[in-house]
């Protein structure tokens, strides 16, 4: 059973079309990326999911249903736009926005002090929150954000203002939460996290789908025979078999000439004695594909894989 | 019903732990406290506190003069002395030792005439001290039931034709009950109102209201930002109540306008009957300012569209004391805003009829509700609207909030 059922949502805000007849579905126990340009859609889609803005058409799912007051207690979400009380403690902000969560002050009490712990933030926990780094109020906020152990997390590019070591932490901490059953949507412009973590994607621009599906198909739809290599001779200025050799920073991409497969290129380096240190088929990274698939502009219908 | 008591909590405990509620609260009693003092030292200051002579040539006083047991804090009690003849009581005033002194001439039954020399003029506390003086000795000896009611004279009380206005001998007291209640709703609304106006201001500037509203419902929010701020209200109208309760309890007897002084509680009761909704209403707008301004510095320009019309019956006071059922005066008093003060200070010019009362406060409780829908459409709206502000006509389109 899935866990958020969005169906053709669109919204409108005056001549601006937001978001135009999307649809996807995310399952509990799996990372959905929701991926997209700047001003693509996403945060409206997040929005409409959450029940802050209404849709003008469509319908949302959220937890077996519509959205209702007694739900919000099971959804986490770190919006966009970052915001903590300033003025206050660091543990009394929590403390506060974990009893909106429906927390018991009992239950505060216990998680919260492993939290902080967890976020390396119980040295700064007597601090006003106005006090802390950028970085540490992001914490605090991913803190605020999963105290309650809500079965679905939204979360908005939640590695921004992040050293490598908290990244890292947070990445540790989604792949529990999954593993836990819980299902999340993430947003993210970084392309290497999305890869990491995301088990699902839906590519939005313009308000619309252009891209939905797993990882793993959407790789091999946009696969191509294309091959990289790594060799510390000169390669000749043409090789049999291949119609463009492209220097990158270590590898050299070669993309075979219609019907011919990598190992025939493979066949061809060996016999014209080069020696490789590498050899790998070039499957496209999710930023070319984001870029490639943003570029073309939804000139082509959704492809839905 | 609970996220609304927490969001209270919250708004209460935050406002109240902070140092500007406590200026607030501290600076209305001290401020009465220093004028207060400042008054009596000048009006002491003033005074002079020689004694004052007497030469009782009727020979009518048997009982010397008194103090009282508990005499005003404004008016020190004069020493009265008295002389065997005026000559020797003029060369005593004349070496300073006396600032006065008065005769009381023979045949004064007949006359009720003295005669007063002074190097410092006569003086009220003198002329009451002088009244009693001859009033205990005229009726000493005498048995007359409530002596000193007698002493005190008739009090009148007018009252017109039609019976709807009266007035009577502590008329100022009637109108400075409603004027003082009025002014502490006026200073609770400013600055609770400003406190949830700057609630709702600061959630947008922090960024916190996404948080907010995926957690608790606009409603819900709204409602228990307004019942936090109306608590801290209260609260400040409470300690200041017993305080003043205490005040009057230790100091009355020897103020002389509080001796005097006669509340009607049936008209503060209504008064303070008003006052609840409309300060719900006018939180209710706080929070819709807020909720549609851009920054806190917006807020406390926009503040003034709200607490200028909750003063406008002190503009027109004197309109509403001359005519307290004209057209203007019930206009005032039919408006949310400026209904508390304006029907309050009505009530102790006239008679208000008991349904235009009832009409008022139905109206202030259906604003107010009006008002709370509003502002949780308002604060929908604007909410995600950081940098934008919202056109009041938006709130009322259907579905505008969304």
């Amino acid at each position: 059973m899935q866990s958020i059922h969005v169906e053709h949502i669109s919204k409108r805000f005056g001549d601006t079309q937001a978001v135009k007849d999307i649809s996807f579905e995310v399952a509990p126990g799996e990372i959905f990326g929701l991926l997209g340009p700047n001003g693509s859609g996403k945060t409206t889609s997040i929005r409409i999911i959450l029940d802050i803005y209404q849709p003008d058409t469509g319908s949302v799912s959220i937890l077996g249903g519509p959205m209702n007051e007694a739900k919000k207690n099971q959804i986490g979400y770190l919006p966009e736009e970052r915001g903590l009380y300033q003025d206050i403690l660091v543990d009394k902000c929590l403390e506060y926005l974990a009893t909106l969560k429906g927390m018991s002050p009992q239950q505060i009490k216990q998680k919260l002090p492993a939290y902080l712990e967890e976020f390396d933030l119980s040295a700064h926990k007597k601090k006003k929150v106005k006090e802390l780094s950028k970085g540490m109020q992001q914490k605090a906020q991913l803190i605020a954000t999963l105290i309650h152990d809500p079965q679905v997390i939204i979360i908005d590019e939640p590695f921004s203002s992040l050293d490598p070591v908290n990244t890292q932490l947070v990445k540790d901490i989604l792949k529990q939460q999954r593993d836990a059953g819980k299902t999340i949507i993430m947003c993210t412009h970084q392309m290497n996290q999305v890869e990491q973590l995301c088990d699902k994607i839906v590519l939005v621009d313009k308000g619309e789908v252009l891209l939905y599906g797993g990882l793993q198909q959407i790789y091999e739809s946009f696969a191509t025979d294309d091959v990289r290599i790594n060799t510390s001779m000169e390669l000749p200025p043409a090789i049999p078999g291949v119609r463009k050799i492209e220097r990158l920073n270590t590898m050299t991409k070669l993309e075979p000439q219609p019907g011919v497969k990598p190992q025939d290129i493979l066949n061809t380096l060996v016999s014209q004695g080069i020696q490789l240190n590498a050899f790998e088929i070039a499957v496209p990274s999710l930023d070319e594909i984001f870029i490639k698939v943003v570029k073309k502009g939804g000139a082509d219908d959704e492809q839905d894989l | 019903m609970s996220k609304t008591f927490e969001v209270a909590k919250y708004e209460y405990t935050h406002h109240v732990a902070r140092p500007r509620f406590w200026i607030a609260l501290l600076s209305v009693p001290v401020g009465i406290v220093l004028v207060t003092l400042f008054a009596v030292a000048v009006s002491l200051s003033s005074m002079s506190k020689l004694p004052v002579g007497y030469v009782d040539e009727a020979k009518l006083i048997t009982i010397p003069f008194t103090a009282p047991e508990k005499p005003s804090l404004f008016e020190p009690v004069i020493p009265m002395i008295p002389f065997s003849s005026e000559e020797e009581a003029r060369a005593s005033a004349e070496r300073g030792e006396i600032q006065a002194y008065f005769v009381i001439p023979e045949g004064y039954e007949s006359t009720f005439q003295i005669k007063y020399s002074f190097n410092e003029p006569l003086t009220s506390t003198i002329r009451g001290q002088i009244r009693s003086l001859l009033s205990q000795n005229l009726l000493a000896g005498m048995d007359i039931p409530n002596q000193a009611r007698l002493e005190a004279g008739s009090l009148y009380t007018l009252v017109s034709l039609d019976g709807t206005r009266s007035t009577g001998e502590n008329e100022i007291s009637k109108i400075l009950v409603p004027l003082v209640v009025g002014l502490l709703f006026v200073i609770v609304v400013i600055s609770s109102g400003g406190y949830l106006l700057q609630a709702v201001v600061e959630e947008k500037e922090n960024r916190t209201i996404e948080i907010m509203v995926t957690s608790v419902s606009p409603n819900e929010l709204m409602a228990g930002k307004i019942i936090g701020n109306l608590s801290v209200g209260l609260t400040q109208i409470l300690f200041w109540v017993l305080l003043a309760a205490v005040f009057v309890l230790a100091l009355g007897e020897r103020i002389p306008f509080l001796r005097d002084l006669q509340i009607s509680w049936p008209n503060l009761l209504l008064s303070l009957l008003l006052l609840l909704p409309c300060f719900v209403f006018t939180a209710g707008l706080m929070a819709i300012l807020g909720a549609t301004v851009t920054d806190s510095q917006e807020a406390a320009q926009v503040t003034g569209l709200v607490t200028f019309p909750i003063l406008i019956p002190y503009y027109f006071f004197s309109v509403l004391m001359m005519h307290p059922n004209g057209a203007f005066a019930r206009a005032l008093s039919y408006f949310p805003l400026s209904a508390p003060v304006a029907m309050t200070l009505r009530m102790a010019f006239t008679q208000v009829p008991i349904w235009e009362l009832a009409l008022v406060s139905a109206m202030l409780v259906l604003f107010s509700v009006l008002v709370i829908w509003l502002a949780g459409k308002a604060f929908r709206m604007g909410m995600l609207q950081y940098s934008r502000r919202i056109k009041l006509s938006q709130l009322f389109k259907k579905g505008g909030a969304q």
